[in-house]
């Protein structure tokens, strides 16, 4: 069905990921790319020089190796880290890949008043491709 | 992956909504359903007064031919047409026949500019299950 699909990836939402991976397994034709995408936002720099530069490579280990563990079977997927704001990080590298379908979680579990979170709404509005949002 | 997938097809669509319905078939569990619904827009009581009585219906009724016609070919998929307001009408019938994923093209073909159309957003923000949104 499509040739390459985006699976933004946040690490609180791990049931979520999970289905997000299979729904892009199921639509993705053979041969087809699946990339998960994580995207850090970026530290303030009213935080940062605060902080020595050893520690943010630190954190940045940690945070792949989180990613790692989110994902769990990374059969036939491909892990990306990003820095950037979520929603225009997301839009922009799937404009950039020609991802043709993103399927992301609609917000974060536990907060199921929110009807759409801020970034899939963002992703849903402007991405160019197909989108599915898991809930 | 879904037991229950919802098709909305705008009345005045593109021929072919062929896309919609390969994604449905990719996203169907074995022995999943899939309903492509249309709704036909009330028509408002200074205007229908004029109208002969059972125009409406008449309407809904050639829709739902139509559509069967177009889409009968696929196996497992029943064609529905409905009288009342497009995105409350697609929500209503997904939360009335436990429908667990709606697919819906973004906007009109030609109304590119728009990123997402009203129905779509509607559809989106407020329904209770996953969300696909075709471009």
């Amino acid at each position: 069905m499509y040739k390459t699909i985006l699976v933004p990836v946040e690490f609180d939402h791990t049931p979520t990921t999970a289905r997000a991976l299979e729904i892009g397994r199921h639509l993705l034709d053979e041969g087809g790319r699946l990339i998960a995408l994580h995207v850090v936002a970026p530290v303030p720099t009213y935080v940062s020089q605060f902080i020595p530069e050893m520690q943010l490579v630190e954190v940045r280990n940690q945070v792949e190796e989180a990613f790692r563990a989110e994902l769990g079977d990374t059969e036939g997927v491909e892990m990306v880290l990003i820095d950037g704001t979520p929603g225009a990080a997301i839009v922009d590298y799937a404009r950039r890949q020609k991802v043709e379908c993103i399927v992301i979680a609609s917000h974060r579990p536990g907060l199921s008043d929110i009807l759409l979170g801020s970034t899939a709404s963002r992703v849903v509005r402007h991405a160019e491709c197909s989108v599915h949002v898991v809930r | 992956m879904y037991e229950h997938i919802l098709i909305g097809v705008a009345p005045d669509h593109a021929p072919g909504s062929g896309a919609a319905v390969e994604i449905a078939e990719c996203l169907r569990k074995k022995g999943g359903r899939i309903t492509a619904l249309t709704v036909i827009e009330d028509i408002p009581p200074y205007v229908a007064q004029y109208l002969p009585p059972g125009q409406v219906e008449k309407n809904r009724a050639e829709a739902e031919v139509s559509l069967k016609a177009e889409l009968g070919g696929v196996k497992g998929l029943k064609a529905v047409a409905v009288i009342g307001q497009a995105a409350a009408s697609i929500l209503d019938y997904a939360e009335t026949h436990g429908v667990d994923c709606i697919i819906i093209a973004s906007h009109r073909p030609g109304l590119s500019d728009y990123f997402l159309g009203s129905t779509a957003s509607r559809v989106v923000r407020h329904a209770l299950c996953s969300v696909h949104v075709v471009r």
